[in-house]
């Protein structure tokens, strides 16, 4: 009797800080609202994680306008954190997004270190929030942000004071305006970090020769997109062989290529952001890619496929 | 969605009118609502652009919808090379579009440029839609050439005031000077404004019709990243909000009472 060859299943799902994903394939914060923005074009269930727009203990305004403008490969944003804040979020986002079987991550921070610690113990125990990711790295606030995740030391500190709050797992998201990402990253390890999301927008700028005024009110933004993709790939590769926790790498991925580079180099997950933007079901579409991807070259198993980069 | 160009066509100096052949967009998209447009299959532009709704039509008995466009820029530059019968990639309709009052009297439409895009449709459909209703416009640019779609207003007998800043078709001047004569003369309750076109012009019409407590509805063009509510890269800022005090062009907008803009 002959046995009709099947097509192996492939086993996508990951692991992180004791969470079950799915598939590797998550949305990046500041890029997918709170999720329900993209309901008309996705099924959020196929999803392995979402993570929401940055919340901080109160809502915030954010910068004031020209916020945003695009460049070679990329864009620049300076968005400023703008967010309805934890209580709503809470309130009116969670119970909407809970329905689906994607993890929910709240990305969070905080203008100093007391609402870092707010923020965390307001989502602490919250049972439908899977993890939390703190966002030490956002160029575009005056206060905090991104000084948070440029020196060591005060990013060790605030780490630890988060982890105490928090039952949570954590995952730190790093900036990547640093002379070494690796020493942040190991601040961060010491913090109490469970998992590192690398990297954060580049810090940029772009100038109207007409009027030499700076194209965003706030002058500098970060810096997303393609363009930066080189860059993010070399860091989660440097951390990936210096730490032992999970890395979720992020910076410029528009297809299933560049999530599949990020996992060869040592991310055990990624995190999709401005190709939202220009397709709205790109994440989906990447899922697809990774899996056609392992059933080609034999890969039964996505965890095989980690950190296996070739010399 | 990947749709047809069924024309793309120059119309005046830098200026152009494409058609792109869609049922979906055809049959769902109301005055002032915008596509996000891909342009060109690589990273550079990375972003879509956002393209208001220009009208709705028939070419050889296929529903489209048409854009108005003036070359500005790397994208619109790409656009205007693109060819009848290439497949272009669009999302939407996305935006609020014009909100149209009952039983209205007078429509008083003001265009500057390629601000004139939206309009053509409103007027077309608010003509139909209405018995006994009252149009002007006034329309404005630097020269004759950015003076656009007089004909489409011709065709609905709408009374047309012309002004350019250099005289060559019209009254000499901005067409704010036109508009505020005419507030002072003529426009009263039953007078509804709709303005499309730069944002001083905008904040002009916005100030002589809240004079006189006219209605007033303004059409805003900003960068977008996304075009449905995601990036919040095109707000503006707002008298009031749900979420602050900034709201999105995109799903909010593009369309907003002229008092709730912070001019």
């Amino acid at each position: 009797m002959s046995i009709e060859p099947k097509k192996k299943k492939i086993n996508l799902s990951v692991e992180i800080a004791g969470i079950q994903f799915q598939n590797p394939v998550l949305t990046a914060s500041g890029t997918f609202g709170y999720g329900m923005e993209y309901t008309d074009f996705i099924d959020l269930n196929l999803l392995g994680g979402i993570v929401v727009k940055g919340l901080s203990i109160k809502p915030s305004h954010g910068n004031s306008p020209p916020r945003m403008v695009e460049t070679a490969s990329g864009m620049l944003n300076a968005i400023g954190l703008q967010n309805i804040g934890v209580e709503v979020f809470i309130n009116e986002k969670l119970p909407l997004l809970k329905k689906f079987n994607a993890n929910i991550i709240v990305n969070f921070f905080g203008d100093t270190q007391d609402e870092y610690v707010l923020a965390a113990e307001r989502l602490n125990d919250i049972t439908e929030i899977a993890a939390l990711e703190m966002n030490i790295s956002c160029p575009n606030v005056e206060k905090g942000g991104m000084t948070f995740g440029t020196e060591p030391k005060i990013t060790e500190e605030l780490v630890r004071k988060v982890r105490k709050v928090t039952s949570s797992p954590l995952i730190v998201k790093l900036s990547p305006n640093v002379t070494d990402i690796v020493v942040m990253a190991k601040a961060a390890v010491n913090g109490g970090a469970d998992a590192l999301s690398i990297i954060n927008t580049l810090l940029g700028m772009a100038i109207d020769i007409k009027t030499r005024c700076p194209m965003l009110a706030n002058v500098t933004g970060g810096l997303s997109g393609p363009a930066i993709k080189p860059v993010a790939l070399r860091m989660v590769w440097q951390v990936a062989k210096a730490v032992d926790i999970p890395i979720i790498g992020i910076g410029g991925i528009m297809n299933a290529q560049d999530a599949l580079e990020f996992i060869i180099a040592g991310a055990t997950a990624v995190q999709v952001g401005t190709a939202n933007f220009i397709d709205p079901s790109i994440s989906v579409k990447i899922i697809e890619g990774i899996k056609n991807y392992c059933q080609k070259d034999k890969i039964g198993d996505i965890k095989d496929l980690i950190g296996t980069l070739r010399s | 969605m990947f749709v047809t160009i069924v024309e793309n066509n120059e119309i005046s100096a830098g200026y152009f009118r494409l058609a792109i052949h869609s049922p979906e967009l055809a049959e769902n998209t109301k005055p002032g609502q915008f596509i996000m447009m891909k342009v060109g299959d690589n990273y550079d532009p990375l972003l879509r652009r956002p393209m208001g709704i220009h009208k709705i039509s028939n070419k050889d008995n296929n529903p489209c919808v048409e854009l108005l466009y003036q070359v500005v820029g790397k994208g619109t530059s790409m656009m205007s090379k693109m060819k009848k019968g290439q497949q272009v990639d669009v999302l939407g309709p996305f935006g609020n579009g014009f909100a149209i009052p009952q039983n209205i009297k007078i429509a008083v439409f003001v265009a500057g440029g390629v601000g004139i895009a939206p309009l053509a449709m409103l007027a077309e459909k608010m003509v139909k839609d209405a018995t006994d209703l009252k149009t002007y416009l006034f329309i404005g640019g630097k020269s004759k050439n950015d003076v656009l779609c007089l004909d489409d207003f011709e065709k609905l007998n709408t009374k047309i005031c012309i002004a350019t800043e250099n005289g060559s078709l019209g009254n000499q001047g901005l067409v704010t000077n036109s508009v505020s004569k005419f507030i002072d003369q003529k426009a009263n309750g039953q007078a509804s404004f709709f303005a499309c076109g730069p944002y001083q012009m905008l904040k002009a019409v916005s100030e002589l019709t809240a004079k006189k407590n006219i209605p007033c509805q303004v059409s805003l063009d900003r960068r977008m990243a996304c075009g449905f509510g995601a990036c919040l890269g095109c707000v503006v800022k707002v008298t009031q909000g749900n979420h602050g005090s900034y709201k999105n062009v995109c799903t909010d907008g593009p369309v907003f009472d002229a008092n709730e803009i912070c001019w």
